[in-house]
């Protein structure tokens, strides 16, 4: 194993692109990195965050100053002025359900009852860390620790859309009908997507989810 | 009005892509060769950013219900109208209910087809690309099927005559491209850094998403990643050490080491090397 690119690096990516990396740094970091480069930076077509880096796309390579962001992030730190956002609770109704779903599998494996799955599942408060994998798919972290399950070895063909899964610490939410290795839980017809067609505030890692259990 | 009469192959409704969104999980998309997406607009005299079909792979035949200019780029190709026929790019008029045979696309992948002040389609996230994996975009985000109709606009003035234009580039079988160092390109041993920059890969797999490419194996220092940003012109290494290279519709988001970034201008280029062509790469 090497352990290359676990320091704190910053990324020159094609000609356009500046990634900032350290994964010593906590989600938290990130995005209050990414909020405070957001009024700091001129020239970004797009900035965004992952779970570990912060993502700078320039509109032009002139524009594309490695020695200006470094000088910014250097001495950055969380609690710098203005860079806190009050964040926001998207509440989830899940249908929480036993049949065409891996809610048995799951507390079968993580040898707890099925009640209790789902109690821990929608007890928990969860943070939108990143989006990514497919347009809507939000990775929420927070899951508690008793539910951390690996992926499946063999991933589903179809999961449909909807579908509220987990998988490692993360949970998330199925916006089409896709091919994936997580276990799901239960449904929602919730979507990220449908909140940013209707809200000007786009939802953006930092906010954060609640599931609310419902009953057909 | 065009009608889509018959299709093989793969066509979507495309512009410049999305700007922005990648926030969202949503991929930029759009053109896959960018430069000759724009010719044909220029061809044209359009806006350049006007959206036009992209052909990928097979051939197609279209109705084109009033008078109309069309242009067609990209891979060379046969165009046919009535009894007139030419070489693209080019620029042809046609008449109310002409129908246009697209041929096969005999070098290259990709063949555009622009009409005159582009198609008349609706926006999904800024932009008029067709993104197929979560159906967004014109055409209900499908991609084009026979019968399928697309608005253009209605034109009157007689404009530019039929003409053939002289292919300033070919695209050749096999290409050398030039590529930047990626992020995780120090998790290549030394071999793999040998077999990457001095073998030759063949093209296996070709689609919007991604190239998939075949030839020695590039190793790699075992890592376990998280996710990471990844655009098009991305080069990833799988576990098996069989290189793709990410185009305009792969995930915003990928978990494998990026051992390379194309330039710019190359991945147009890449865009448009047919399965069972040969790659090198050289280090920018």
């Amino acid at each position: 194993m090497k352990f290359l690119n676990l320091m704190a690096s910053i990324n020159r990516i094609g000609s356009s692109v500046i990634e900032l990396r350290d994964a010593s740094k906590s989600i938290e970091y990130w995005i209050a990195l990414r909020n405070y480069l957001e009024t700091s930076v001129d020239g970004l077509e797009e900035l965004l965050n992952t779970e570990d880096s912060v993502v700078l796309i320039f509109e032009q390579q002139e524009l594309c100053d490695e020695s200006l962001i470094k000088k910014l992030v250097t001495g950055f730190q969380v609690t710098t002025g203005g860079t806190l956002r009050e964040p926001r609770i998207f509440k989830v109704p899940v249908l929480y359900s036993t049949s065409n779903t891996d809610l048995s599998d799951v507390a079968k494996k993580l040898k707890l009852s099925e009640e209790d799955v789902v109690l821990k599942h929608s007890e928990a408060i969860y943070q939108i860390s990143m989006f990514g994998f497919m347009p809507g798919f939000a990775y929420l972290t927070g899951l508690p620790k008793p539910l951390h399950i690996p992926r499946k070895q063999k991933p589903s063909l179809q999961i449909q859309s909807g579908s509220v899964a987990i998988a490692e610490h993360y949970s998330g939410i199925y916006p089409v009908d896709s091919p994936g290795g997580w276990y799901v839980l239960g449904y929602t017809d919730f979507s990220f997507l449908t909140q940013a067609q209707n809200n000007e505030r786009l939802p953006t890692p930092g906010d954060c989810v609640k599931f609310i259990p419902t009953i057909k | 009005m065009i009608k889509v009469l018959s299709i093989a192959g793969y066509a979507t409704i495309q512009d410049f892509g999305r700007n922005g969104t990648r926030k969202l999980g949503i991929p930029p998309g759009g053109h896959m060769d960018r430069q000759s997406a724009s010719q044909a607009n220029k061809l044209l005299e359009n806006d350049h950013d006007c959206a036009l079909i992209e052909l990928f792979g097979g051939h197609m035949t279209i109705e084109v219900s009033t008078n109309q200019w069309l242009s067609f780029s990209g891979g060379r190709s046969l165009v046919t109208v009535g009894s007139e026929s030419y070489f693209s790019p080019c620029r042809i008029e046609v008449r109310p209910d002409a129908v246009v045979n697209i041929g096969v696309i005999e070098n290259g992948n990709i063949v555009y087809v622009a009409a005159k002040n582009g198609l008349d389609v609706g926006e999904s996230y800024g932009s008029k690309s067709t993104y197929t994996p979560s159906k967004l975009g014109p055409n209900q985000g499908r991609s084009l099927q026979a019968g399928d109709q697309i608005k253009t606009d209605v034109l009157n003035a007689t404009y530019l005559a039929s003409e053939e234009i002289p292919q300033e580039v070919y695209f050749p079988k096999n290409l050398t491209v030039r590529v930047f160092a990626g992020p995780e390109y120090d998790l290549l041993e030394r071999f793999g850094k040998l077999s990457f920059f001095r073998e030759t890969f063949q093209i296996e797999k070709v689609n919007r998403i991604g190239y998939r490419l075949s030839g020695p194996e590039v190793s790699l220092y075992p890592a376990v990643l998280t996710s990471r940003f990844v655009s098009r012109g991305t080069i990833q290494l799988p576990i098996g050490g069989q290189p793709i290279i990410l185009m305009s519709d792969a995930q915003t988001t990928g978990g494998y080491p990026r051992i390379a970034q194309l330039t710019d201008l190359d991945i147009d280029r890449v865009s448009q090397l047919k399965t069972g062509s040969r790659i090198r790469f050289q280090l920018v």
